[in-house]
Protein backbone atom coordinates (compact mmCIF):
# COMPACT_ATOMS: atom_id res chain seq x y z
CA UNK A 1 0.00 0.00 0.00
CA UNK A 2 1.59 3.27 -1.13
CA UNK A 3 1.80 6.34 1.08
CA UNK A 4 -0.82 9.06 0.64
CA UNK A 5 -0.94 11.83 3.28
CA UNK A 6 -4.01 14.09 3.36
CA UNK A 7 -5.19 17.31 5.03
CA UNK A 8 -8.90 16.66 5.43
CA UNK A 9 -10.29 16.09 8.89
CA UNK A 10 -10.92 12.50 9.85
CA UNK A 11 -14.65 13.15 9.98
CA UNK A 12 -14.56 14.63 6.47
CA UNK A 13 -12.77 11.59 5.12
CA UNK A 14 -15.20 9.24 6.81
CA UNK A 15 -18.12 11.16 5.34
CA UNK A 16 -16.61 10.92 1.85
CA UNK A 17 -16.51 7.15 2.22
CA UNK A 18 -20.07 7.03 3.53
CA UNK A 19 -21.22 9.15 0.57
CA UNK A 20 -19.43 6.87 -1.92
CA UNK A 21 -21.06 3.77 -0.46
CA UNK A 22 -24.44 5.47 -0.59
CA UNK A 23 -23.85 6.26 -4.27
CA UNK A 24 -23.00 2.62 -4.98
CA UNK A 25 -26.03 1.36 -3.12
CA UNK A 26 -28.41 3.57 -5.10
CA UNK A 27 -26.67 2.55 -8.33
CA UNK A 28 -25.27 6.02 -9.02
CA UNK A 29 -21.98 5.05 -10.61
CA UNK A 30 -21.33 8.63 -11.78
CA UNK A 31 -21.46 9.94 -8.22
CA UNK A 32 -19.25 7.06 -7.15
CA UNK A 33 -16.60 7.77 -9.78
CA UNK A 34 -16.83 11.53 -9.13
CA UNK A 35 -15.50 10.73 -5.65
CA UNK A 36 -12.33 9.31 -7.20
CA UNK A 37 -9.20 10.90 -8.61
CA UNK A 38 -8.58 10.38 -12.34
CA UNK A 39 -5.82 7.90 -11.55
CA UNK A 40 -7.89 5.93 -9.03
CA UNK A 41 -6.88 2.29 -8.60
CA UNK A 42 -9.20 -0.42 -7.31
CA UNK A 43 -7.56 -3.53 -5.87
CA UNK A 44 -9.85 -6.51 -5.60
CA UNK A 45 -8.12 -9.81 -4.89
CA UNK A 46 -9.62 -13.21 -5.46
CA UNK A 47 -11.16 -15.45 -7.99
CA UNK A 48 -14.22 -13.76 -9.45
CA UNK A 49 -13.87 -10.01 -9.06
CA UNK A 50 -10.10 -9.96 -8.66
CA UNK A 51 -7.57 -7.65 -10.25
CA UNK A 52 -5.92 -4.25 -10.07
CA UNK A 53 -8.09 -1.84 -12.02
CA UNK A 54 -6.35 1.41 -12.94
CA UNK A 55 -8.30 4.50 -13.91
CA UNK A 56 -11.93 5.43 -13.39
CA UNK A 57 -13.28 3.53 -16.38
CA UNK A 58 -11.61 0.27 -15.47
CA UNK A 59 -12.58 0.61 -11.81
CA UNK A 60 -16.21 1.40 -12.56
CA UNK A 61 -16.42 -1.52 -14.97
CA UNK A 62 -15.04 -3.82 -12.27
CA UNK A 63 -17.31 -2.53 -9.54
CA UNK A 64 -20.37 -2.55 -11.79
CA UNK A 65 -19.98 -6.32 -12.06
CA UNK A 66 -21.08 -6.77 -8.44
CA UNK A 67 -24.72 -5.72 -8.99
CA UNK A 68 -24.68 -7.47 -12.37
CA UNK A 69 -23.70 -10.79 -10.82
CA UNK A 70 -25.25 -10.53 -7.36
CA UNK A 71 -28.70 -9.44 -6.26
CA UNK A 72 -29.94 -7.37 -3.34
CA UNK A 73 -26.50 -6.34 -2.18
CA UNK A 74 -26.57 -4.83 1.30
CA UNK A 75 -23.55 -3.10 2.79
CA UNK A 76 -24.02 -2.07 6.42
CA UNK A 77 -21.27 -0.19 8.17
CA UNK A 78 -20.15 -1.88 11.35
CA UNK A 79 -17.52 0.81 11.93
CA UNK A 80 -15.38 3.29 9.99
CA UNK A 81 -11.96 4.30 11.24
CA UNK A 82 -9.60 6.92 9.85
CA UNK A 83 -6.14 8.27 10.40
CA UNK A 84 -4.01 10.72 8.41
CA UNK A 85 -3.43 8.26 5.56
CA UNK A 86 -6.22 5.72 5.57
CA UNK A 87 -9.92 5.19 5.94
CA UNK A 88 -10.94 1.66 6.89
CA UNK A 89 -14.56 0.55 6.68
CA UNK A 90 -15.71 -2.62 8.44
CA UNK A 91 -18.82 -3.73 6.61
CA UNK A 92 -21.35 -6.47 7.19
CA UNK A 93 -22.54 -7.45 3.75
CA UNK A 94 -25.18 -9.71 2.31
CA UNK A 95 -26.28 -10.55 -1.19
CA UNK A 96 -28.58 -12.97 -2.95
CA UNK A 97 -27.82 -15.28 -5.79
CA UNK A 98 -29.96 -18.11 -7.09
CA UNK A 99 -32.49 -17.73 -4.30
CA UNK A 100 -29.87 -18.08 -1.57
CA UNK A 101 -28.66 -15.35 0.75
CA UNK A 102 -24.96 -15.04 1.52
CA UNK A 103 -23.38 -13.03 4.32
CA UNK A 104 -19.82 -11.83 4.69
CA UNK A 105 -17.65 -9.47 6.69
CA UNK A 106 -15.69 -7.15 4.43
CA UNK A 107 -12.87 -4.70 5.06
CA UNK A 108 -12.46 -1.76 2.68
CA UNK A 109 -9.33 0.38 2.79
CA UNK A 110 -9.05 3.76 1.07
CA UNK A 111 -6.48 6.47 0.45
CA UNK A 112 -7.93 9.98 0.03
CA UNK A 113 -5.90 12.90 -1.37
CA UNK A 114 -5.75 16.58 -0.40
CA UNK A 115 -8.55 17.40 -2.83
CA UNK A 116 -10.90 14.98 -1.10
CA UNK A 117 -10.69 12.45 -3.92
CA UNK A 118 -10.19 8.78 -3.26
CA UNK A 119 -7.01 7.65 -5.02
CA UNK A 120 -6.88 3.97 -4.17
CA UNK A 121 -9.14 1.34 -2.67
CA UNK A 122 -8.76 -2.25 -1.51
CA UNK A 123 -11.40 -4.80 -0.65
CA UNK A 124 -10.66 -7.79 1.60
CA UNK A 125 -13.55 -10.24 1.41
CA UNK A 126 -14.42 -13.91 1.21
CA UNK A 127 -14.20 -14.10 -2.55
CA UNK A 128 -14.46 -17.89 -2.56
CA UNK A 129 -17.96 -17.54 -1.18
CA UNK A 130 -18.85 -15.15 -4.00
CA UNK A 131 -17.29 -17.54 -6.49
CA UNK A 132 -19.32 -20.44 -5.14
CA UNK A 133 -22.48 -18.35 -5.26
CA UNK A 134 -21.91 -17.45 -8.90
CA UNK A 135 -20.60 -20.76 -10.16
CA UNK A 136 -22.97 -22.86 -8.05
CA UNK B 1 -18.50 -8.35 14.64
CA UNK B 2 -19.97 -7.66 18.08
CA UNK B 3 -19.73 -4.31 19.82
CA UNK B 4 -16.75 -3.84 22.11
CA UNK B 5 -16.19 -0.46 23.71
CA UNK B 6 -13.25 -0.17 26.11
CA UNK B 7 -11.84 2.44 28.46
CA UNK B 8 -8.50 2.54 26.64
CA UNK B 9 -7.78 5.51 24.43
CA UNK B 10 -7.31 4.86 20.72
CA UNK B 11 -3.65 5.84 21.05
CA UNK B 12 -3.18 3.26 23.82
CA UNK B 13 -4.81 0.61 21.66
CA UNK B 14 -2.55 1.46 18.74
CA UNK B 15 0.51 1.20 20.96
CA UNK B 16 -0.58 -2.17 22.37
CA UNK B 17 -1.14 -3.53 18.88
CA UNK B 18 2.25 -2.30 17.74
CA UNK B 19 3.91 -3.91 20.76
CA UNK B 20 2.10 -7.22 20.18
CA UNK B 21 3.33 -7.32 16.57
CA UNK B 22 6.87 -6.47 17.68
CA UNK B 23 6.74 -9.35 20.17
CA UNK B 24 5.48 -11.71 17.48
CA UNK B 25 8.27 -10.68 15.14
CA UNK B 26 10.77 -11.57 17.85
CA UNK B 27 9.16 -14.99 18.02
CA UNK B 28 7.43 -14.25 21.31
CA UNK B 29 3.73 -14.99 21.62
CA UNK B 30 2.75 -13.13 24.77
CA UNK B 31 -0.16 -14.98 26.41
CA UNK B 32 -1.07 -11.87 28.39
CA UNK B 33 -1.92 -10.10 25.15
CA UNK B 34 -5.07 -12.25 25.03
CA UNK B 35 -8.02 -12.46 27.39
CA UNK B 36 -8.59 -15.93 28.79
CA UNK B 37 -11.77 -16.29 26.74
CA UNK B 38 -10.32 -14.70 23.60
CA UNK B 39 -11.53 -15.82 20.19
CA UNK B 40 -9.47 -15.73 17.00
CA UNK B 41 -11.19 -15.96 13.63
CA UNK B 42 -8.59 -16.82 11.02
CA UNK B 43 -8.97 -17.79 7.40
CA UNK B 44 -6.22 -20.36 7.76
CA UNK B 45 -6.91 -21.71 11.25
CA UNK B 46 -10.66 -21.32 11.55
CA UNK B 47 -12.14 -20.21 14.87
CA UNK B 48 -9.90 -20.70 17.89
CA UNK B 49 -11.41 -20.22 21.33
CA UNK B 50 -9.46 -19.54 24.49
CA UNK B 51 -6.05 -18.06 25.20
CA UNK B 52 -4.25 -21.41 25.34
CA UNK B 53 -5.59 -22.57 21.99
CA UNK B 54 -4.69 -19.28 20.32
CA UNK B 55 -1.19 -19.08 21.76
CA UNK B 56 -0.51 -22.70 20.84
CA UNK B 57 -1.73 -22.18 17.27
CA UNK B 58 0.31 -19.01 16.81
CA UNK B 59 3.44 -20.71 18.12
CA UNK B 60 2.92 -23.69 15.81
CA UNK B 61 2.24 -21.41 12.86
CA UNK B 62 5.44 -19.48 13.41
CA UNK B 63 7.47 -22.63 13.99
CA UNK B 64 6.33 -24.00 10.64
CA UNK B 65 7.98 -21.15 8.72
CA UNK B 66 11.62 -20.21 8.36
CA UNK B 67 10.46 -16.61 8.59
CA UNK B 68 7.09 -15.13 9.47
CA UNK B 69 7.18 -11.35 9.77
CA UNK B 70 4.23 -9.00 10.25
CA UNK B 71 5.19 -5.39 9.57
CA UNK B 72 2.44 -2.90 10.40
CA UNK B 73 1.69 -0.57 7.48
CA UNK B 74 -0.82 1.35 9.59
CA UNK B 75 -2.70 0.84 12.83
CA UNK B 76 -5.99 2.64 13.41
CA UNK B 77 -8.20 2.60 16.48
CA UNK B 78 -11.42 4.09 17.75
CA UNK B 79 -13.51 3.33 20.81
CA UNK B 80 -14.72 0.02 19.39
CA UNK B 81 -11.93 -1.44 17.28
CA UNK B 82 -8.26 -1.60 16.54
CA UNK B 83 -7.41 -2.33 12.91
CA UNK B 84 -3.90 -3.19 11.79
CA UNK B 85 -2.98 -3.16 8.11
CA UNK B 86 -0.05 -5.52 7.96
CA UNK B 87 2.45 -6.52 5.30
CA UNK B 88 3.33 -10.15 5.94
CA UNK B 89 6.39 -12.00 4.70
CA UNK B 90 6.42 -15.79 5.03
CA UNK B 91 9.35 -17.93 3.95
CA UNK B 92 9.50 -21.70 3.97
CA UNK B 93 11.50 -24.19 1.96
CA UNK B 94 12.94 -21.55 -0.32
CA UNK B 95 9.50 -20.16 -1.14
CA UNK B 96 8.60 -16.63 -0.10
CA UNK B 97 5.07 -15.32 0.05
CA UNK B 98 4.25 -11.67 0.62
CA UNK B 99 0.70 -10.84 1.57
CA UNK B 100 -1.45 -8.06 2.91
CA UNK B 101 -3.25 -8.89 6.13
CA UNK B 102 -5.91 -7.03 8.06
CA UNK B 103 -6.30 -7.64 11.78
CA UNK B 104 -9.52 -6.40 13.37
CA UNK B 105 -9.40 -6.46 17.16
CA UNK B 106 -11.86 -6.04 19.99
CA UNK B 107 -10.02 -5.39 23.26
CA UNK B 108 -11.20 -5.56 26.84
CA UNK B 109 -10.71 -2.84 29.45
CA UNK B 110 -7.27 -4.22 30.27
CA UNK B 111 -6.24 -3.86 26.65
CA UNK B 112 -6.18 -7.61 26.10
CA UNK B 113 -7.45 -9.02 22.83
CA UNK B 114 -10.96 -10.34 23.36
CA UNK B 115 -11.71 -11.14 19.74
CA UNK B 116 -9.62 -10.84 16.61
CA UNK B 117 -10.32 -11.41 12.94
CA UNK B 118 -7.22 -12.19 10.86
CA UNK B 119 -8.00 -11.61 7.20
CA UNK B 120 -5.60 -12.21 4.33
CA UNK B 121 -6.05 -11.18 0.77
CA UNK B 122 -7.63 -14.24 -0.88
CA UNK B 123 -4.83 -14.86 -3.35
CA UNK B 124 -2.31 -15.17 -0.54
CA UNK B 125 -4.66 -17.43 1.37
CA UNK B 126 -4.74 -19.83 -1.55
CA UNK B 127 -0.95 -19.93 -1.72
CA UNK B 128 -0.69 -20.49 2.02
CA UNK B 129 -3.25 -23.26 2.02
CA UNK B 130 -1.27 -25.31 -0.51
Amino acid sequence: MAEAGVKLSLDQKIQLVRDAFAAFQRGDMKALSDAWSDDFVWHSRGSVFGGDFKGKDAAIAAIARYPQELQDIKLDFHDILANDKHVVALVNSSFKRGGKTYQDQIVYIFHINDQGKTTEGWIIADTEMAKNAIEG
Amino acid sequence: MAEAKTTLTPAQKVEKARKALEDLNRGEVNPEAFAEDAVLHGVLVGDLRGRDAIVSALEKQRASYDEFRQEPHAILADEDHTVALVNVTMRRGGQEIKAQQVLVVHANDQGQIREVWAMFDPDATKKLAR
